[in-house]
């Protein structure tokens, strides 16, 4: 079943969620909230969040999905939102899941600047049991960086020359003003908080079992997702590679079915729950 | 056990009440309804608060190819929360196999999906789409809104069902990304179709030529050589054969042939069928269009300088606009609120609700 809604978070905005329930459910209460991407991120990867919501709702787990303010079917604008907006919105989440089904278990899983978050929200919140991290981004500044690029083809394109270069774009953020990146605007909130997180240089303290999945199509490890790991101090923590297609960027060939990430993640979580 | 005021049920989301969106003050709802396959689709409905409208316009936005239902940046719900404080009702859905719908997207390359929309994949789902949003709100009309994709879909579907009263056609394509039964796909050189373009594409190229970069990385074989010469020759072929044609033109040729059909090999025959049967029931459409993007070309010389030539029969049916540095997606800001302020206009004048 899915149930299809708006509730309040914290700051009584209004947030749009589909809450995915299983028909056959576990002996305990299994929730995941999933903490989606930004940008065209989320927009390219929401098929494959659906189709793993709807697979993990047949293995007896609850799913929640929802858009943080600002963006989605959510209230507010883009611009105004930030990473911190972001967090107490998955905070929100939290809490309304605990309200509605109360849970005996609460996965934060986020796919890439969402793995993040995840992350970042999942090691404050004493509600949470467990984190899966699906391609976190561990370096947001340099992530933001590349992000600037897409800004300075377009002025390429419309001028045939770079009139603001990447300092004078983020000169320009810092001031106040916005940066368009492919039709988001790209704003102080955001960017100011997001330029200093990186998962691999700040402390981290993890009351909860952590899962990273690399996902990439070939199976090169990635060095900073192994570090980050190997820099969490918690007896349960995994990381795997996976050999499937990025699917949150555009891709030749859709919709990859991601059999092995998803079956991997639900194993990994009832193994949480086991113990 | 869920609390009772959410325990809606997958089939009954429509008995959920509408949330209230006081910023741009219309009600929101999601929405299931079935398909004519048996499909269950999701959509968000926007119900204006607006007092007193004395005609109920419905809009229904269509995706644009494989993206979901609130579409790139969430133009469509930005777009359908604008429309609704104006005093109009929108509704967004997903398509069969996309977004949060029921079905099976099947597992193919990009441009071969592309390819099936354009060849009318989401035809049936958009008109069950209208058929569900007329009856639900009591609508007196309905008008069709899509992006690329979206746009040849509403078309296609606005052909086959004379209920659809009007129709927004933003970045409409008249190509088709792959022609199966030459096993060809999308090349850039096939989209150079004007002379408009091809100056764009030329010039630089040529400055770039001009640069000992640019030879450096031919010689280190790190440029497509033969895909850019492919362009380059036919860019050149374009403009003078436009420019041939312009030196031999006299006044005799302005006869108007309903019948032209561009010879172009990619041609979407359905698209010209379907837009000339549109105008056969005398209903209005606005085009759209970013002028950095090929697709605007490519429909001016391949339909709009060879059917709607000055004199066409379809005049007063159809508005064309392109607004300057804007591409296809209208990504700049400056683009949609330029963008949203003609659709608002050409609604207001063709589909006026007080």
């Amino acid at each position: 079943m899915e149930y299809s809604f708006f509730f309040k978070n914290n700051k009584n905005q209004r947030l749009f969620g589909i809450f995915h329930t299983p028909e056959k459910k576990l002996a305990k209460v299994v929730t995941i909230i999933y903490c989606s991407p930004i940008f065209e991120e989320k927009l390219h990867s929401h098929r494959v969040l659906v189709n793993f919501s709807r697979y993990a709702a047949s293995k007896g787990i609850h799913v929640l999905r929802f858009d943080y303010y600002g963006d989605g079917e959510s209230e507010g604008l883009f611009e105004e939102a930030s990473i911190e907006s972001r967090i107490d919105d998955i905070e929100s989440a939290v809490e309304y899941v605990k309200n509605q089904v109360n849970p005996s278990l609460i996965i934060l899983l986020g796919l890439r600047l969402g793995g993040t978050l995840a992350v970042l929200a999942g090691e404050s919140l004493p509600k949470v049991d467990g984190i899966v991290a699906w391609s976190p981004i561990i370096d947001v500044k340099q992530y933001l960086y590349e992000l600037l690029r897409i800004n300075l083809s377009y002025q390429l394109t419309v001028h045939k020359k770079i009139q603001y270069n990447r300092e004078a774009l983020i000169s320009q953020i810092m001031s106040g003003g916005s940066v368009n990146i492919e039709g988001y605007e790209l704003t102080n909130p955001l960017f100011n908080e997001a330029v200093h997180i990186n998962l691999l240089t700040s402390a981290h303290q993890f009351n909860q079992p952590v899962f990273v999945c690399q996902i990439n199509e070939k199976q090169v490890p990635d060095k900073m997702l192994q570090n980050f790991v190997d820099s969490i101090n918690v007896e349960n923590k995994q990381f795997k590679n996976f050999e499937e297609s990025r699917f949150w960027l555009t891709q030749k060939r859709i919709y990859s079915p991601c059999t092995e990430l998803f079956n991997s993640t639900i194993k990994w979580i009832l193994s949480v729950l086991s113990r | 056990m869920l609390n009772k005021e959410h325990e809606i049920g997958l089939y009954n989301t429509n008995d959920i009440d509408f949330s209230i969106n006081s910023e741009y003050n219309c009600l929101e709802k999601p929405v299931i309804f079935v398909n004519s396959s048996g499909e269950r689709l999701f959509g968000m409905i926007y119900k204006t608060q607006k007092q007193s409208i004395e005609r109920k316009v419905g809009i229904v936005i269509c995706v644009n190819s494989v993206k979901y239902r609130i579409g790139s940046f969430r133009y469509h719900t930005m777009i359908a929360r604008h429309l609704s404080r104006i005093g109009y009702y929108v509704m967004n859905f997903d398509p069969a196999g996309i977004g949060d719908s029921e079905g099976v997207f099947e597992e193919k390359n990009l441009f071969e999906h592309y390819c099936d929309i354009q060849k009318g994949k989401f035809r049936e789902d958009i008109i069950d789409a209208a058929n569900f949003f007329k009856s639900q709100c009591k609508l007196d009309e309905i008008v069709l809104l899509g992006l690329c994709g979206g746009a040849i879909s509403c078309l296609i579907a606005a052909s086959k069902q004379k209920e659809i009263a009007g129709l927004i056609l933003l970045g409409i394509p008249v190509l088709l990304d792959f022609v199966e039964e030459k096993k060809e796909k999308f090349d850039k050189a096939s989209t150079i179709t004007s002379s408009n373009y091809a100056l764009s594409i030329l010039v630089p190229m040529l400055q770039k030529l001009a640069n000992t970069e640019t030879w450096s990385k031919i010689f280190r074989n790190k440029i497509q050589w033969k895909d850019e010469f492919k362009v380059f020759f036919k860019s050149i072929k374009v403009i003078t054969a436009e420019n041939f044609k312009r030196l031999s033109f006299t006044k005799n040729d302005k006869i108007y042939n309903k019948n032209i059909l561009s010879k172009h090999k990619r041609y979407n025959i359905l698209f010209h069928k379907s837009i000339l049967n549109y105008f056969s029931s005398k209903r209005k459409v606005l085009f759209v269009f970013g002028k950095l993007d090929y697709m605007t070309w490519v429909f001016k010389s391949e339909f709009q300088d060879k059917v709607l030539i000055p004199n066409n029969p379809y005049d007063n049916l159809y508005e064309i606009y392109v607004i300057e540095n804007a591409n296809h997606i209208f990504s700049l800001k400056e683009s949609q609120v330029e963008l949203n302020k003609i659709i608002e206009k050409w609604l207001q004048t063709h589909f006026a609700i007080f």
